[in-house]
């Protein structure tokens, strides 16, 4: 059923219902008493005033014919007036019988107006409920049908939009295409589809990137491996100093390869956000250790640690550490204060060099990805290195403060204390 | 302006459990004050006892600076830990330990010989306290097991309190009583706090915590939060009330 049947339907009842209304308000009028009629039962009666036994009622009215002392002389029927006092109860029509001499006798036209108006009643009552059980029988119709037109599967779009708004692509959307939504709804599978594709695709991308990048890690760390086993046995069986020294800056520089190797991997990683930091409350003690290991040249002293419990992940804390000794050997290559104080609710580490620092306009940028000071032109590395420490220290609940500091550029690491959290 | 009698740094305490490191105290910072009846409350597992093993110099920490007065007891030896303690601090328990085989007020006086020589002052404080405690003379030479359980748990208080502690520190003393007992346990307690007896006392028991003067609540390792119901008198309905917003927002 569509709008416009409907509206046509309502129009042909509206019209049915007006015709019906005039038809009873003509049948009202031919209910009342007719004057012309009235006459003539008079003019019969005055005319067989003589034999009025012998009368015969020669219109469709009902009447009783009275003589002028009262008395009945003729009746249509029975159940009519038989005196002036009923006549006027019943709001009859009373008129006189004229004769030569003068009025004869009366004659009592009887009043079916009641009659009449009962019977209207029932005719009224008929038609408005008539009218009623149409109307009612019309919408009901067309609530069921907007409501499997429309409603139903405006729910079903509902459920359907939570699903892909969950996530969960693999739910199609049927619906009818004569629906009034039908068009509507086919778009909105059709988007459905093509997210789900580009979603595979881009998962597909991801992998592939991620796989190429591992392979590339390998390719590469293997080789650097070889090199670095051959220095290592150049260094010991090396006899002269300076060929000694040789070695070990090729094995320092095979390290900072795998440093970059895996700064880029993590890169890769932290973007499929596989990257996993899983701080616990850990004693403090552990952090000379970790310091120590990533100054493998030895620059800086490590001073004592304030005992504490602190809450981190020991291999991405190793990890930040290694990257901030290692910046300061490429870009630096002085030598290095740590200072580990105690402060607020932070272990502060604070590790700077004597380089000079960098311009304070490079500064805000630092930690940004693939960002590099201008002092790094001629220096191997791919601007991850502090990017990642500080996704590192923000997942452990700690920050990474890059600054100038006194004498150079000052890196300070937050680790957040336990129970502060 | 209060007298600091015990101050903790970072005072942290961790167990090896299988394998696995758990820390049951982290990094707490905290005064404790002269005069005060603190007391430290939370659920069962969040490091109460320990908490007050640690303080009153019984255990010691993993990490962390406690200072007593003005010596750092985790400095000590554990001799000079014993010694400390003997000197400075007091101890009740739930279970309360007297030697079965000794009257009560030998009990007691065990306990003081290990400070003072002097018997006989020794007696005199004890017959004092037992009398502060509403034990009655002939009592005291009774054997622990033929007196009740909260006046075992009053002769204990005293023997805690012989060799004038410092501090009192108290491990639910009313925990293995019934009420009635308790209560006097913990009038008891009241009473010598306001004598200016420094208490400190655990209980995850409400109206045990309404003695305090100063409540802690510890959760996870932390001291979560902490309220002062000094400037209400013990018996004030405000008191109560102010304990239960509390600990109702401490999430007890």
């Amino acid at each position: 059923m569509k709008y416009k049947a409907f509206l046509l339907l309502l129009t042909i009842i509206f019209l049915a219902e007006i015709s019906a209304f005039a038809w009873f308000m003509n049948t009202a009028d031919n209910d009342l008493q007719n004057s012309v009629e009235i006459n003539a039962a008079v003019q019969s009666v005055q005319s067989d005033w003589d034999s009025i036994s012998t009368h015969k009622n020669s219109t469709s009215l009902d009447y009783t014919v009275l003589d002028g002392d009262g008395n009945v002389l003729f009746k249509t029927r029975a159940e009519l007036s038989e005196s002036i006092n009923e006549a006027v109860i019943n709001r009859d029509t009373i008129l006189d019988i004229e004769a030569d001499s003068g009025s004869v006798g009366k004659i009592i036209i009887h009043n079916n107006s009641r009659q009449g108006l009962a019977e209207s009643r029932k005719k009224t009552a008929a038609v408005i409920v008539f009218a009623a059980a149409v109307q009612f029988a019309l919408c009901a119709a067309y609530s069921v049908y907007i409501y499997r037109t429309v409603i139903k599967p405006f729910k079903k779009l509902e459920g359907f939009a939570e699903s892909i708004a969950g996530g969960n692509l693999d739910i199609p959307l049927t619906m009818d295409r004569g629906n009034i939504f039908g068009a509507f709804t086919e778009s909105f599978d059709i988007m459905r589809s093509e997210l789900k594709k580009a979603r595979l695709a881009e998962a597909r991308a991801n992998a592939e990137k991620k796989e190429l990048v591992a392979k590339l890690s390998h390719d590469i760390r293997t080789p650097v491996a070889s090199i670095k086993a051959a220095s290592e046995v150049g260094a010991a069986i090396s006899e002269s100093e300076k060929n000694r020294q040789n070695f070990t800056h090729i094995i320092h520089k095979a390290d900072q390869i795998n440093t970059l190797v895996t700064n880029l991997f993590s890169a890769t990683l932290e973007e499929l956000q596989q990257l996993t930091v899983e701080p616990i409350d850990m004693e403090s003690g552990g952090i000379s250790e970790m310091l120590e290991s990533a100054d493998y040249f030895h620059y800086a002293e490590i001073p004592t640690v304030p005992d504490c419990l602190i809450y981190a992940d020991k291999l991405r804390l190793q990890q930040v550490f290694d990257n901030i000794f290692a910046n300061s050997y490429k870009y630096a290559n002085t030598k290095i204060d740590v200072e580990i104080l105690l402060k607020n609710n932070h272990l502060s580490v604070k590790i700077e060099d004597f380089g000079g620092g960098v311009p304070n306009e490079e500064i805000p940028f630092l930690k940004e990805k693939f960002k590099r000071g201008k002092n790094s032109e001629n220096i191997e590395g791919a601007g991850l290195g502090l990017y990642i420490s500080d996704c590192f220290m923000k997942e452990m609940g700690g920050e990474l403060v890059i600054e100038n500091g006194q004498h150079g550029l000052a890196a300070t690491i937050l680790i957040s204390l336990s129970g502060t959290i | 302006m209060k007298n600091t009698l015990i101050k903790t740094e970072r005072l942290s305490k961790s167990f090896s459990s299988g394998g696995a490191m758990q820390h049951v105290l982290k990094n707490i910072d905290l005064e404790l004050y002269k005069g005060d009846f603190t007391v430290i409350m939370g659920a069962s597992g969040a490091g109460k006892s320990t908490l007050l093993y640690a303080l009153s110099g019984m255990d010691t920490p993993t990490l962390g600076k406690i200072t007593f007065g003005d010596k750092v007891i985790t400095d000590l030896s554990s001799d000079g830990l014993a010694l400390f303690r003997k000197e400075h601090c007091g101890f009740v328990f739930q279970q309360i330990y007297l030697i079965d085989t000794m009257s009560v007020l030998d009990n007691v006086l065990a306990a003081g010989l290990l400070v003072s020589k002097d018997k006989k002052a020794l007696a005199t404080r004890a017959r004092e306290l037992f009398k502060a405690v509403d034990i009655p003379e002939e009592t005291i030479n009774k054997f622990p097991t033929q007196i009740s359980g909260g006046q075992a748990q009053r002769a204990g208080i005293v023997r805690a309190l012989i060799n004038s502690p410092e501090i009192l520190f108290a491990d639910e003393p009313t925990g293995a009583l019934n009420s009635k007992s308790g209560l006097d346990v913990l009038d008891t307690l009241t009473s010598f706090n306001e004598q200016g007896q420094s208490v400190v006392m655990v209980t995850h028991d409400m109206r045990s915590a309404r003695r305090g003067n100063r409540i802690l609540y510890l959760k996870d390792g932390i001291v979560m939060g902490e309220c002062d119901l000094g400037k209400y008198t013990p018996n004030n309905e405000e008191r109560h009330k102010k304990l239960s917003e509390f600990l109702t927002r401490m999430g007890w």
